[in-house]
């Protein structure tokens, strides 16, 4: 894996193979992103009550 | 009455004087500035070089993350354009804003969503970046997301994408740097999803 880099003043462009380390922290990231995500019941919970609410049953 | 500099086509340089504390910059007698008690007024403002500059456009068909670097420091809006820009694989799109320290992963406020002209909508948030939501590989990102410093160091985002002929995504957030702008990264919020498509480019003024 690896990433583009451009130098905007002199328009340079390199590409740089990602370090394990970087590969590894940006996995921690997104684990604790999803980790903080509601779950698919939570979401069909809220829209229920959006439903719910548009019925007039809540 | 003005003080007059008059830049003649047929006499070369032409001044009057007066004690009015007002100077006319003129072409061929005809007033194009004017410097008074009151400030500079300008007849029409005209310059030759564009007050925007463009980055590099770069091919987004490939890499795990695009990186914009030594932006200057006097910028205060940038521009980040995709298009035709897609991933393959379902990670939300990430853009982030870096010091000479480094680029910052933590500290934004963000949320963006897909609208559906037909039904409905979907969306997420995030701290480590401006997300631009994504979901899907099959979303292909046709916009701009314009970035602007409110004050020392803090920043606003606001983005709108078209993704698909019945899709837009639409977003905000806000960060405040530890120290001065320099690099822009666009990157995915899985950092493993690579750009499979597209192109991508930055305005800064």
């Amino acid at each position: 894996m690896n990433r583009i880099e451009i130098n905007v003043v002199t328009g340079e462009q390199k590409v740089i193979e990602l370090t394990a380390e970087e590969i590894a922290q940006a996995q921690t990231q997104y684990a604790e992103w999803l980790a903080n995500q509601p779950t698919k019941e939570e979401q069909i919970a809220k829209l229920q009550e959006q439903i719910d609410a548009i019925k007039g049953v809540a | 009455m003005a003080v007059t500099l008059n830049a003649s086509t047929s006499s070369g340089l032409v001044q009057t004087a007066d004690t009015s504390g007002t100077i006319e910059l003129q072409s061929n007698g005809t007033t194009k500035a004017t410097v008074s008690s009151s400030g500079l007024a300008i007849g029409q403002y005209n310059p030759s070089t564009s007050l925007v500059t463009s980055g590099t456009a770069v091919a987004s068909t490939s890499g795990t993350s695009i990186d914009f670097t030594s932006i200057p420091s006097w910028v205060k809006r940038i521009t980040v354009m995709f298009d035709g820009v897609s991933l393959n694989g379902s990670a939300n799109i990430f853009i982030q804003l870096g010091t000479s320290s480094g680029v910052v992963s933590t500290g934004y406020t963000s949320t963006s969503i897909t609208l559906n002209s037909a039904s409905g909508s979907a969306g997420a948030s995030s701290t480590n970046a401006f997300l631009v939501f994504d979901g899907t590989a099959s979303y292909v990102f046709e916009g701009s997301c314009v970035i602007n410093l409110v004050s020392s160091n803090s920043y606003v985002s606001s983005h709108s994408y078209l993704i698909n002929t019945t899709n837009i995504v639409i977003g905000s957030g806000s960060i405040s740097l530890g120290g001065t702008l320099d690099r822009v990264r666009i990157t995915t919020s899985n950092g493993t999803d690579t750009f499979d498509a597209g192109t991508i480019n930055i305005l800064y003024e």
